[in-house]
């Protein structure tokens, strides 16, 4: 039956049949015109799908649908921006809301949140080094330098252009993709999600800032950090010295808020002054030039919102391994990989647009099959049932346009939220010249309201600025807190599917087709620079 | 007398090293398997670090960081840190006893006064307006239900 339901766009004898299910409005009186005498379905089939692009799309745009998503945008950037809230929070907040509306109405309200929260998170990733939620983290590397050194809007325009434009692609890829994503996702299991955590880790020889000792150090650091608490595979609990806060292990957002956040208002606090060390560049002029800088890395934001789409897709990843390895991704393929880490626009563009685009990405295995790919999609899942939508296969024959609807959404939605962000971009910029008697205070509370929001608990409070402390530390003593917080993000998935994989396929689990291209580039991103260099020595003996 | 905080880092880090390895031991193999190929070489590049943070190996780097050096030596004074260290306790004493809202306005307004030294207009106006914010979003907007604090818990 669900076999059926997927063939429908490649040529279902029954095509013409199924699509009759499907509720068309009097904007689509296109139909009327595919039933041609002789039965061509090709063409059938093609307008049909028109015809459920142009209802999702009318859909939204229709004065019922729009003042919705543009209040679900809003929103959803300020939510974004909010330190320690993410994508989950913001949908578990708005669910309520939805009870009421149309299908329609209540995708473009939720879906216009939730699209744009790493939109609204990479502004203060990059003005404060505060990440709104998980999948900002890897935007701080480059995009705080950059505020420092005067080019905060410069940094603003590559986050806001790189995310719209990711997260149109995210976008397209859920319309063109859905109807074959079955056997991609089906395609990763535990051998391939480990090898892909292996892989972000491998990144971490790349990323010392310096000293690779201690990166390593730092690395290994995170990774210990990340198996405290219950252990799903045993049922042990871990290094939790008899205390009912690490039974469940540290947590995400207070360890990027406090080696982010806190250590930078330590370190501002300590040293008096503003962020920005030096004049600002002109605001506007920067904002534009890095709007420019997104168009001329087109080719990055092509991988990196393709690799944020199939991570997205795979359920069990998420979004926080999608801007690792989108950053570590570029910073392997640049031309200038030592600028990384130091305020370099490709740094900020990657994890950008690989962020946005996930969303489309998520959507996949949430639409295509009812499994959600992340928390925020479980969430959905739940919003759907509450609407009284079934998501799985024949949510493509029955809903069609309700899916091209949510693809409008997240066009619409990424390009306001881009947009929005940009007029008030110039601005915001302007915070990092404020003075650190004010900003810091400010930030320290907004810092402890967010590690007590996501789950009200004063622990997290606590955890925050112990690891602030030590994320100060750090700092200035050049222990790279990115490399900390991969190793703590990438540690448990791998330890988890080390185990499964094992179980499952034994010790051979590396020999699968996908795990061993994985495998292959994990061998090449570690040797890398032993490549170059033999690559170079052998032309120099060629010449 | 300056701290070294690289050397206390360093030690730390070779501190819960140890710990996890000595407590891995306890686990079954599974449990203890990824934590001890972690932990084994993590611990070992941590020796190597403190063996040159105190001299004994290699020649401390002095390099492009130097200049940096210099302006950690004038930041990271002893009074400098006990003094945010203060403050941060301050603000999580505030916080666990008497909550939320009245922290908000308490602390900003006593860091902005004493620490930041700025004008009493500044004082009373950012902690008034950051409450009024924080409310508005988090509690009318958000319904999230703040920690009350131990003192007005208890009475």
């Amino acid at each position: 039956m669900a076999k059926s339901k997927f063939r429908y766009v490649f040529g279902s004898p029954n095509f013409l049949n199924s699509a009759k299910v499907v509720p068309l409005t009097n904007v689509m009186s296109l139909s009327a015109s595919y039933i041609h005498p002789y039965g061509k379905r090709l063409n059938g089939k093609v307008i049909f799908m028109l015809e459920a692009i142009i209802q999702g799309f009318a859909s939204v745009l229709s004065i019922s649908v729009l003042p919705l998503m543009l209040l679900g945008v809003i929103l959803g950037l300020i939510i974004g921006a909010i330190p320690g809230l993410g994508g989950a929070f913001a949908l578990a907040v708005l669910i309520p809301f939805v009870y009421d509306m149309e299908p329609a109405q209540a995708f473009a309200f939720l879906l216009g949140a939730h699209a744009v929260i790493y939109t609204g998170g990479s502004i203060t990733a990059i003005l404060l080094n505060t990440p709104g939620s998980g999948p900002n983290a890897a935007t701080l590397f480059d995009g705080f330098p950059m505020a420092q050194q005067g080019q905060a809007g410069r940094a603003l325009g590559n986050a806001l252009a790189a995310s719209a434009v990711g997260g149109v692609f995210g976008a397209i890829a859920l319309a063109l993709l859905i109807p074959v994503i079955r056997p991609v996702v089906l395609a990763f299991g535990p051998p391939e999600f480990f090898m892909m955590a292996i892989l972000g880790i491998s990144f971490i020889a790349l990323m010392g800032e310096g000293s690779l000792t201690k990166g390593l150090i730092a690395g290994g650091l995170g990774i210990i950090i990340s198996l405290v608490g219950y252990d799903p595979m045993t049922g042990i609990v871990r290094y939790n010295f008899n205390s009912l806060y690490l039974y469940d292990g540290i947590k995400l957002v207070p360890l990027t808020l406090g080696l982010f956040a806190v250590a930078e208002m330590i370190h501002l606090a300590l040293k008096g002054g503003t962020i920005a060390q030096g004049s600002i560049k002109s605001s506007t002029s920067g904002v534009l030039e890095g709007i420019k800088d997104v168009f001329r890395h087109w080719w990055l934001v092509i991988r990196c919102g393709s690799l944020g789409t199939i991570i997205g897709a795979i359920p069990g990843l998420g979004g926080d391994v999608a801007c690792f390895l989108a950053y570590g991704h570029a910073r392997q393929t640049s031309r200038h990989p030592e600028k990384f880490g130091k305020g370099y626009p490709e740094g900020v563009i990657a994890p950008e647009s690989a962020n946005n685009a996930k969303e489309g990405g998520g959507l996949l295995p949430t639409l295509g099959f009812g499994i959600p790919g992340s928390s925020s999609m479980a969430i959905l899942l739940g919003a759907f049932l509450i609407i009284g939508v079934k998501p799985g296969p024949e949510m493509l024959s029955t809903n069609l346009d309700l899916v091209f609807t949510m693809v409008a959404t997240l066009v619409f939605a990424n390009i306001i939220g881009a947009v929005i962000g940009l007029l008030f971009a110039g601005t915001l910029a302007r915070i990092t010249n404020v003075r650190s008697s004010l900003l810091v205070p400010a930030v320290l509370v907004l810092t402890c309201i967010g590690a007590f929001a996501v789950e009200c608990s004063m622990g997290d409070v606590a955890a925050t600025f112990v690891l602030g402390i030590v994320g100060y530390i750090m700092k200035i003593k050049h222990y790279p807190r990115a490399v900390l917080l991969i190793g703590f993000v990438l540690g448990k998935i791998a330890e988890l599917n080390l185990h499964l994989s094992m179980q499952i396929f034994g010790p051979t689990f590396f020999l699968r087709p996908i795990a061993l291209i994985l495998l292959i580039t994990i061998i090449i991103t570690l040797f890398s620079n032993q490549i170059a260099a033999f690559i170079r020595a052998r032309r120099e003996v060629r010449l | 007398m300056r701290m070294d905080e690289g050397k206390i880092f360093a030690l730390l880090s070779a501190l819960v090293l140890v710990v996890v390895i000595i407590l891995s031991l306890s686990y079954v193999p599974k449990a203890r398997l990824v934590p001890l190929v972690v932990a084994l070489p993590t611990l070992t590049l941590t020796i190597g670090q403190i063996l040159k943070e105190f001299g004994v190996i290699g020649q401390k780097k002095k390099d492009s960081n130097d200049s940096k050096d210099v302006v950690e030596e004038s930041e990271t004074n002893l009074k400098g840190y006990w003094m945010i260290l203060f403050w941060i306790v301050l603000l999580i004493a505030m916080l666990f006893l008497i909550g939320f809202f009245p922290t908000i306005v308490l602390f900003m307004f006593f860091y902005l006064k004493l620490q930041g030294r700025e004008s009493w207009l500044v004082s009373f106006l950012m902690p008034g307006a950051t409450l009024i914010i924080v409310y508005l979003a988090f509690v009318f907007g958000l319904n999230i239900d703040f920690y009350g604090g131990l003192l007005f818990e208890l009475f």
